[in-house]
């Protein structure tokens, strides 16, 4: 019945299951865990404000990833939309403009789906530009090519960057910073992480987009399930060290991890 | 301090990118004109990488799954091309694929540019079958049946027309894997298809940016070497004893890092003094 | 379609495909592994779908600029219209192994494709000289490893100085791979986080939220 060689990745996967489960039953008794700030989704708040301060728009994009959501990076083109949101409520309510490039088809409906809804929860659905979703290109070089030719002429004053990100991450920031953008950006992409950190006033690192969307809509909740991600990590980490200790000493339970 | 001293000191701290970019076009271009020909050390995970494929004997069948697209090829032209030099030398037998559309033509390209010796036979020797629609799970398909996945080559012909594809059916008819490309993604889709259950002998060439993301597929011997970028391309080229395109391009690469470092330095130095004159 | 169904159909389809793919992976059962290629099948055909949207996007985001000859822009969006026709035209019509979609492959969006690559040189080299910077300690840890790196990367350092080749191997091999990995359980684990929560449809966020 149970396919062979996964029977490990099950119980992981059911054990990090039932700690969220824990923490939404601990959130819904009314002990919402303290998460540490993140100072990158903070700044979104500080981003959109200096926009509207300049009169120039906010540039959000998710990044490419191959295979879209039918891909590996679906989880983090899922959370590069759930920020998306918050940004068009932001914004909405600021009554300052977002651009957002797409480069992946099959979030394009998602994208103008998330735009349209954070407008209307402020009540000015009709604020919303009709270009303000604009599909560039399923080719990598092109949607580069692309989104460098739209800040170029839309000069945001902030450029939003959440979501699988390849070689046009460091494209990106630098033709922000040539604009003068405050810039945040995030990514689980361990190649570009370094791109960020190195040219962004604020990044996220990892797991941390991952958090976003429940750290953002402030919901107990969502926050409660952010410390079940620490719960999994120290799994993680027990699992770590008892592996190396009996490694030390000679091993007769990691054939286990083969099962 | 006087405020010339400090405003030089300031103009250093935010050279205008347009410069860089000038003097690194001068520092990339002139050693192509006129090449140095600077010393290059082979590294051990490269020279792993080429005794792997030394060890192949004759009749032995290669898998070969080329993933570049048409932008970061270049990077890794010159390993891809002696690999591939390299494996035609050795008598392998050698089955191309592919699971990203744009890298067809590219592969193409590739085998014109490494040249395949005319006692190679398509169909005998070598084969392509084409670009194979649905990520990993082509991936994983190629590995259990590779003409049930595949019934035409990139030609149209049926694969079991083809003499090499007749000997090869499945994973455990492959004594080894290439990856030329697939970022970050492809290679750990053949890791966890491939390797993980059939434990085949897998060999990487990727560009320079994703090297440091499967150091730890090599650390764990899932991965066996990696040649990486231009530099690993230049090492290989010179332990197969053909230097072209990337050993070439060495001399540009060192002047590049040379002024990179200088600029960093400039900018230091300048922050510093600027910083000790304030005080 | 009341706001309720809008929210609850999708959460209720996002969980019972959820589980197709997660009993197809875990375990041997003959339908549902049916099941999940008829649901990987539809991802395939909503991706290719998904594109002709794509177009549509371009058409009238592009036809808007031409329509109302925005300053900078609108020759920009014709000559778009041109070379995409151009290679859907030849594509379709002679087929992508045809000599002259192979030409126009080979010396328009390779030399393009590489050419925006080959940009990231000098946007290192600016982004390095920016950033790289002993302000802070973070910083120059950032300066001094990105430093030694480069060093061992020039052949002529490495060869004459083997002490900083080795020390740039063993930042690549050790600290570097340390903090890889880390960064890649933290973010597997934190996938999982967010695939539970989408299932269980807290996760509302691509949705447009509550």
């Amino acid at each position: 019945m149970l396919i062979s060689g996964r029977v490990s990745s099950l119980v992981s996967l059911i054990l990090i299951a039932a700690a969220v489960l824990l923490m939404i039953r601990r959130a819904k008794q009314g002990k919402v865990p303290r998460i540490r700030r993140l100072a990158g989704l903070d700044a979104i708040d500080e981003a959109v404000g200096r926009a509207t301060e300049m009169g120039r728009p906010v540039h959000y994009t998710i990044g490419w990833a191959s295979g879209g959501l039918s891909g590996s990076m679906a989880a983090q083109i899922l959370a590069g939309l759930s920020v998306l949101g918050y940004v068009g409520e932001l914004a909405a309510k600021y009554g300052v403009k977002v651009i957002t490039t797409v480069s992946q088809p099959d979030t394009l409906p998602l994208h103008e789906e998330i735009l349209r809804m954070a407008y209307q929860k402020q009540g000015k659905p009709e604020a919303l530009a009709p270009d303000s979703v604009r599909f560039i290109s399923i080719d990598l070089y092109a949607y580069s090519a692309g989104v460098l030719g739209e800040i170029e002429r839309e000069k945001p004053a902030a450029n939003i960057m959440i979501g699988p990100f390849w070689m046009e991450s460091l494209l990106f920031t630098e033709a922000g910073f040539r604009q003068g953008s405050i810039q945040i950006a995030g990514t689980a992409r361990t190649s570009q992480i370094p791109f960020f950190v190195a040219t962004c006033d604020y990044t996220l690192i990892g797991e941390e987009i991952f958090a976003a969307g429940a750290y953002l809509s402030k919901e107990p909740i969502q926050i409660a399930t952010i410390a079940a991600q620490d719960m999994g990590k120290l799994l993680a980490l027990a699992l770590l060290i008892s592996g190396l200790l009996l490694y030390a000493f000679g091993n007769p339970i990691t054939a286990l991890i083969r099962i | 301090m006087s405020n010339k001293e400090k405003t030089l000191l300031d103009k250093l701290q935010t050279i205008d990118p347009r410069i860089v970019y000038g003097l690194l076009i001068v520092a990339l271009i002139a050693p192509l004109l006129s090449p140095l020909g600077l010393p290059l050390k082979i590294t051990p995970v490269v020279q792993k990488f080429y005794q792997t494929v030394e060890s192949l004997k004759p009749g032995e069948i290669v898998f070969y799954s080329f993933e570049f697209g048409a932008g970061d090829y270049p990077e890794a032209e010159g390993a891809g091309i002696a690999v591939k030099r390299h494996l035609f030398a050795k008598g392998v037998k050698i089955v191309f694929s592919t699971t990203n559309d744009q890298a067809v033509l590219v592969l193409l390209k590739s085998l014109q540019s490494a040249g395949i010796p005319p006692d190679k036979k398509y169909g005998v020797d070598w084969a392509f079958l084409g670009y194979i629609p649905g990520a990993e799970t082509a991936i994983a398909a190629l590995a259990t049946d590779m003409h049930a996945t595949a019934k035409t080559d990139h030609y149209g012909t049926p694969i079991e027309q083809l003499p090499l594809m007749k000997q090869v059916r499945s994973i455990k008819d492959v004594s080894l894997l290439i990856v030329e490309g697939g970022g970050t993604e492809t290679p750990t889709k053949f890791v966890r298809q491939w390797y993980a259950p059939y434990k085949v002998r897998y060999l990487q060439i990727c560009i320079s940016v994703v090297g440091p993301t499967l150091e730890p597929f090599v650390g764990a011997g899932q991965i066996i070497a990696m040649v990486v970028g231009a530099s690993g391309g230049a090492q290989y080229e010179l332990l197969i004893k053909r230097p072209g395109i990337a050993v070439a391009g060495m001399d540009a690469q060192a002047f590049g890092h040379v002024l990179v470092i200088m600029f960093i330095i400039i900018g230091n130095a300048a922050y510093f003094a600027s910083k000790r004159g304030r005080r | 379609m009341s706001f309720g169904t809008r929210r609850t159909i999708p959460i209720i389809i996002t969980f019972l495909a959820g589980m197709v793919m997660f009993t197809e992976y875990f375990f041997k059962v003959p339908f549902v592994s049916d099941a999940a290629t008829m649901l990987m099948n539809f991802g395939i055909v909503i991706a290719a779908f998904a594109l002709g949207l794509g177009a549509a996007n371009l058409l009238i985001i592009h036809g808007r600029h031409i329509r109302k000859r925005t300053p900078r822009q609108w020759y920009f969006s014709a000559w778009m219209f041109i070379v995409m026709f151009a290679f859907i035209i030849i594509g379709v019509g002679y087929t992508v192994n045809a000599p002259a979609y192979v030409w126009l492959f080979e010396n328009t969006l390779t030399p393009v494709s590489t050419t925006t690559y080959s940009l990231l040189a000098f946007f290192i080299a600016s982004a390095a000289y920016r950033a790289f910077r002993f302000r802070t300690s973070e910083g120059a840890l950032l300066l001094i490893s990105g430093v030694i790196l480069m060093l061992g990367n020039i052949p002529i350092v490495s060869i004459s100085i083997p002490a900083i080749a080795d020390l740039a191997a063993w930042i690549n091999r050790v600290p570097t791979m340390a903090g890889l990995r880390a960064i890649l359980i933290g973010a597997a684990v934190g996938t999982i986080v967010l695939g539970i929560r989408t299932y269980l449809g807290q996760e509302k966020g691509y949705m447009g939220g509550e």
